[in-house]
């Protein structure tokens, strides 16, 4: 299961004590001000950079940087600090304005000029002479390459990420680890949207974004595109709200590429690659708007090895959203694809849609609905170690192939609903996105929040390549839920044993009653399950959430946490005899009691009673079938007719999934020679 | 205490955003969300927000009219919801311009006018300024080229945003005011140097030495040779610079054909059909590549 109320009453424990510590501080001695957010990077360039911070309450901002954190011979000019606050009460807000930050909260923006390219420097804030933070060798930054040089890249794409909770918290930790043991740091962060649910409030900012990504927002710029729940709170066209308080992004091509004139898309250059972040939530994505005549003209301009462009809306996607029904999606597809294709567009990255998907090599699929026919270039896996990575000519050259990977699995519910044509991966879990740009060579890989390599793709650009569509690509078979559930084999678990038959089949329509509780006797082969006692007949696996269920249970969320079902099987007599082990397959979430004609037989995660007095429940992610030996069972074995009873359990009715997916097997008696 | 009182409230907020959070309907895609709205519609009553929100939905599923009957409900509701009005204006405006508009002769632009009148003097500045840059926006849709200018130089005197610009360029070209145009978008690329500006300025340039040339206006202060030679260095920079040319080798045949230059026009048109033939190699190219083919092959054979 996935509790997203778990850390509730946590998270409130903690909002509390740090409010009263703030009164508490602030009653001592109002006088000094307390850091609430950053310090954090913004707008780096190959000679500049912004480090942000707020306070509650005015300080003496001061920045002290240089090349050694234990010397910081360096100060920026008070000229060079830019000064944001909320407006008092009754007072008109003005550009400087802070959205809705608490009251007396006031933001810094240093911008240090002057800069070497490809250098570290460390840094401290300070109010007048009190340090506030850094001075130490967390806090650092790395100023940009000369652009165009070719220099390794690594980059951080996260989507899809604000709901502050554990699940974040897993996939942020899953890529720290990732990059450590590598010892291989970040370069830069791409954030694809959705950073602040639920409407991007500053205080949905500071929990589910500043507070979770500190570490590394101290020492890595973080490049954001605007996702639909910032929008919300945040305007693109006006480039106002909490979205646009938070970060600082180049309007006049700062950073290299085309100013836009706007925070809201924007291009900068890094090494040898080209980035574009466009917004797709609230600005016309007309190929005569604004957006995409500047488009045009930037990638007319670039000169770089390589173009990632990255957004919200994903142009392909059947997770939990479709982009083919979509009005921004359509659109990004329709109308925007085109524009970057002709410009040699490398690889686009998106969120919105809470699953990892990742396409073949594609070119011009800019129909509604989307087809794979005509628009493939390579059908391969792009895997350096499988089919190969995907090739493209050296440079940019127009319609040579996209990658496109949709990551909007940092930390909302993931979900699939399809399979897009041009998908090669299609991943329901959470994770992020990180890549490596080294000379002529990009490769991808989606790390989960377990820490695992779950897709691997690269593209080299080497030679002449002249692209060809495959006639008839190999693309992914239709979305089936459950059918396709893996056999869980790890340590701790019982193995599947090799020589098992299944008594009641995988997928088998089953009774089941949810909702309400059963009479005791419901498990007793005489027991009658009629509609009128609430009882329904689907196909397993039974639940919601996850996309792993067959018969979805919609209602279920919220309103209660025990699923009742029964299957009745056959033995012909003389069959029982024949059998030496009976043995429960099921993919479960969270838990779970079997009973056998009326006997219980095995108890997973329900430490006692059952039923409605269910107590202690255990959490537990379906993560495929697990094999489970029902060790005491044969002896309840009837000639003819036989019923196996599950009672499913969630922890508590707020889950946001449950999963009820049992068969049974029967493993032969071994015969004496 | 006024802090104590302070912190309490504050935390009470936080408290209450926590609980909105957690039922919010943050993760589903819009059929769902919809779903939601209309239950809690159905079981607390219709509220604007309700609409609003729904309103929003409706609006990504390409359901315009659903949306608007929406926003319309939640201006009923809470007749102060600026942002609802606002919306309401941009979609019927968004409406009048579809092509289910045109093909039914459709053109009453009165109605979004109307909706955002009561915004016009918005206490808050933004609506403020979005509102009479609306109103530009719906009289150029109208061709009330006059009415589209003096709204958009309004609202362009709050806020240098590149869109009303290039209206309101476009309007004064409409208008016969081809020299404030090309001053109006002079001052827009200082302001913002933008590349859109840029290019507009230059195709405004090239209209504008049109204009003198054919219809023998004379003025004092302006004389085309100006007009050219700014637009020639535009042109120059910008091909000297560039990756993909065709755009502006389009806008220098332009200015070469006005000069009389054909032949060295026709060279910069081969070239750019030949770039733009390799980036028209798709099914459905983007309709501005299409646009500048088109163009340069008029050019070639006119």
């Amino acid at each position: 299961m996935t509790p997203n109320n778990k850390l509730f009453p946590r998270t409130m424990a903690f909002l509390l004590a740090l409010h009263i510590l703030t009164w508490q501080a602030m009653a001592e001695g109002p006088d000094i001000p307390t850091l609430t957010r950053g310090p954090y990077l913004q707008l780096s360039t190959p000679s500049s950079v912004s480090i942000i911070w707020r306070t509650v309450g005015e300080t003496q901002p001061v920045v002290r940087y240089g090349l050694d954190p234990a010397s910081l011979d360096q100060t920026a000019a008070a000229s060079s600090i830019l000064v944001r606050r909320v407006p008092k009460e009754g007072e008109a807000a003005g550009d400087l304005s802070l959205h809705s930050a608490p009251e007396g909260t006031v933001q810094y923006d240093a911008t240090l000029q002057g800069l070497q390219p490809d250098t570290t420097y460390y840094y401290a804030i300070s109010n007048g002479a009190t340090t506030l933070a850094g001075g130490d060798a967390d806090h650092f930054f790395r100023t940009h390459p000369e652009p165009g040089k070719a220099k390794p890249v690594r980059i951080w794409i996260v989507g899809d990420s604000g709901t502050g909770d554990e699940r974040q918290a897993a996939v942020y930790q899953a890529m720290r680890d990732h990059v450590t043991k590598q010892k291989h740091p970040l370069d830069l962060y791409l954030h694809v949207g959705d950073m602040a649910y639920s409407t991007g409030m500053d205080a949905e900012f500071q929990r589910a974004f500043f507070d979770v990504y500190q570490p590394t927002l101290r020492n890595t710029v973080c490049w954001a595109s605007m996702g639909n729940h910032e929008g919300i709170n945040s305007k693109g066209l006006l480039g106002v709200g909490p979205y646009y308080d938070a970060y600082v992004c180049p309007k006049r091509g700062e950073a290299g590429g085309l100013p836009s004139a706007s925070e809201a898309f924007y291009a900068f250059d890094y090494a040898n690659v080209h980035f574009i972040c466009l917004d797709s939530h609230d600005l016309d994505r007309a190929p005569t708007g604004v957006m995409a005549q500047w488009l045009r003209a930037d990638l007319e301009k670039t000169k770089a090895d390589w173009i990632i462009a990255y957004w919200h809306h994903p142009p392909y996607t059947k997770g939990s959203h479709d982009s083919d029904t979509e009005n921004q999606l359509v659109e990004m597809r329709e109308l925007i694809m085109p524009i970057l294709e002709a410009g040699g567009v490398d690889l686009v990255l998106t969120g919105h849609s809470h699953i990892y998907e990742r396409s073949m090599l594609i070119d011009g699929a800019y129909q509604t609905p989307t087809t794979a026919d005509g628009v493939v270039l390579d059908d391969g896996d792009g895997n350096p170690n499988g089919d190969g990575p995907y090739r493209k000519s050296k440079g940019l050259h127009a319609h040579q192939g996209t990658v496109q990977v949709v990551t909007g699995n940092g930390g909302a519910k993931v979900s699939r609903s399809g399979t897009s044509p041009v998908m090669k991966q299609v991943i329901v879990e959470y994770g992020s996105t990180i890549l490596d740009v080294d000379g002529d060579t990009l490769t991808g890989v989606m790390i989960n929040r377990g820490s695992e390599t779950r897709d691997l793709f690269g593209i080299v650009k080497q030679g002449s390549v002249v692209p060809k569509i495959v006639k008839s690509p190999r693309t992914l078979p239709p979305y089936t839920v459950a059918i396709d559930k893996p056999k869980v084999e790890k340590s701790g678990l019982t193995p599947f044993p090799k020589n098992a038959v299944n008594l009641i089949k995988p997928n088998s329509a089953w009774d089941y009653l949810a909702g309400s509780h059963p009479p005791e006797k419901w498990t007793a082969i005489a027991f009658i399950p009629n509609d009128a006692g609430g009882w329904k007949s689907g196909t397993v696996g039974i639940g919601y959430g996850d996309s792993d269920d067959v018969t979805v249970l919609k209602d279920m969320e919220k309103k209660y946490s025990v699923v009742y079902a029964r299957s009745e099987f056959e033995l012909p007599p003389g069959e029982k005899e024949k059998i030496g082990e009976l043995g429960l397959a099921i993919s479960y979430d969270d838990a779970f009691i079997a009973y056998l004609n009326g006997h219980e037989v095995l108890r997973v995660g329900v430490k006692e009673g059952h039923g409605a007095n269910a107590n202690q429940v255990a959490s537990h992610e379906a993560d495929g079938y697990e094999y489970f030996p029902l060790k005491e069972a044969k002896q309840y074995l009837t000639d003819d007719d036989n019923i196996l009873s599950i009672e499913g359990h969630n922890t508590d009715v707020s889950s946001s999934d449950f999963t009820l997916d049992p068969y049974l097997l029967a493993v032969p008696r071994a015969v004496s020679p | 205490m006024k802090d104590f009182r302070r912190t309490l409230l504050l935390t009470a907020v936080l408290i209450i955003m926590r609980m909105l959070s957690q039922t919010a309907i943050a993760h589903d895609g819009p059929e769902e969300v919809i779903a939601t709205l209309n239950a809690a519609i159905l079981h607390n009553g219709p509220t604007a927000d309700l609409h609003f929100r729904r309103a929003s939905e409706f609006r990504a599923m390409r359901e315009y009219k659903r949306a608007a009957a929406d926003l319309g409900y939640a201006i009923r509701l809470d007749s102060s919801m600026e942002i609802a009005r606002l919306e309401l204006a941009r979609l019927q405006l968004q409406l009048l311009r579809s092509p289910s508009a045109s093909t039914r002769g459709v053109s009453d632009f009165s109605e979004p006018l109307e909706t955002v009148k009561p915004i016009l003097h918005s206490h808050d500045p933004s609506i403020r300024i979005a509102s009479l840059a609306l109103c530009g926006e719906i009289h150029f849709a109208a061709c009330n080229w006059s009415s589209a200018i003096d709204d958009l130089s309004a609202a362009l005197e709050h806020r240098p945003e590149v869109q009303w610009y290039l209206w309101r360029a476009e309007a004064q070209q409409c208008n016969n005011q081809h020299i404030a145009g090309v001053e109006g978008l002079r001052a827009a690329d200082a302001e913002t140097q933008s590349p859109v500006i840029k290019a507009a300025l230059c195709d405004a340039l090239i209209e504008a030495v049109r204009y003198l040339t054919d219809s023998d206006v004379t003025d004092s202060d302006i004389s085309s040779d100006d007009l050219i030679r700014e637009a020639t260095n535009i042109i120059q920079l910008e091909l000297s610079t560039s990756r993909l040319k065709s755009a502006w080798q389009i806008r220098h045949a332009e200015l070469l054909l006005l000069c009389d230059h054909r032949q060295l026009a026709e060279l910069e048109l081969h070239a750019a059909v030949e770039e733009l033939n390799a980036r028209l190699q798709t099914q459905r190219p983007d309709s501005a590549l299409i646009r500048d083919h088109a163009r340069a092959v008029k050019l070639l054979n006119p």
